[in-house]
């Protein structure tokens, strides 16, 4: 029979409410960019990210597909440019899932602390 | 799904250090150092040159186009980098600077107190950096402007006079500012 920690319901609803789309470090890097700026395009984030061509597509479509983010393909001149940016509901999401992140975190540390 | 503590700690890490990586790639804060650091130079020999009364006119027209310079490099370097970044917040503290600026030295003239004219709009100055530091997440800045407002505040309490007060703190406000431009111009060459 397992005896459970004190504060592990807690631990568990921190858990539960972490958003899968966003629960990612890539996906969250992400964020993380598009939130701190206006708008970045691909470049940008492939470069800030340190990240391939292909891995950052894939999971700019997982983000777009979740109306996180917004893409908007443009030419300038004769150059072709993907501009990113985070909808409101992806800063919302990224909010939510820095306060579960921090909230766990302080529930684990609350939990080593008691005897 | 699960997620440990540990998971939770090097996600939060990682968060801060992307947040780093990109405001430091998107920051232009070194051309408007290198910029007004020259002008306020140029201002200290201004007042040398034509006496205090002159540095109202020279900020009122300097202050401006450094201002609409500055946004156009920053508008430019943002299409080439690939980044856009929240400029309203920007342009309200420039334009709070101008404004606090031009009322302190105008008002230290007008009430006959020439020391406010003098030390007034730096104060202001390096509120307007305070501003930016935080903006920013800047260190450098912060400690610029507050190693400067101290100097302001205690050129007055050493018995400098007003015109040679005004000179020395845009000199030295000119001086510092483009010490920590170049700084920054270095750390982002070294990128």
């Amino acid at each position: 029979m397992t005896r459970e920690l004190p504060g592990f319901e807690a631990v568990a609803d921190s858990i539960r409410a972490l958003d899968d789309t966003v629960h990612q470090r890539v996906r969250l890097g992400i964020l993380t960019v598009l939130t701190e700026t206006r708008r970045a395009d691909f470049g940008f984030l492939r470069d800030t990210l340190e990240l391939t061509d292909g891995n950052l597509s894939r999971h700019l479509q997982v983000l777009e597909g979740s109306g996180y983010i917004a893409v908007d393909k443009v030419f300038e001149g004769r150059r072709p440019r993907t501009w990113l940016r985070a909808t409101d509901a992806g800063r919302a999401a990224f909010a939510r899932e820095l306060r579960c992140l921090r909230a766990l975190l302080d529930r684990a540390d609350d939990q080593g602390r008691s005897p | 799904m699960h997620t440990g503590a540990q998971d939770a700690r090097h996600l939060i890490i990682d968060v801060e250090r992307v947040r780093r990586r990109s405001r430091a790639r998107a920051s232009t804060m070194w051309f408007p150092l290198l910029l007004f650091g020259t002008a306020s130079l140029v201002s200290a020999g201004v007042v040398v040159l034509y006496g205090g009364d002159a540095l109202g006119p020279f900020w009122t027209v300097v202050g401006p186009a450094g201002g609409v310079i500055t946004a156009v490099h920053a508008q430019r370097r943002s299409r080439r980098i690939g980044v856009e970044t929240h400029w309203v917040p920007y342009v309200a503290v420039g334009v709070l600077v101008l404004a606090g600026t031009c009322a302190l030295g105008a008002g230290g003239a007008a009430l006959g107190r020439p020391m406010l004219s003098a030390v007034g709009p730096s104060l202001v100055v390096c509120a307007g950096h305070l501003l930016y530091a935080r903006m920013e997440r800047s260190r450098l800045l912060g400690g610029l402007a507050l190693a400067l407002a101290a100097f302001a505040v205690l050129l007055p309490a050493a018995g400098v006079a007003a015109e040679p007060a005004a000179a020395t703190l845009a000199a030295v406000y000119g001086a510092a500012s483009l010490a920590a431009g170049l700084v920054l111009v270095d750390r982002e060459r070294r990128r």
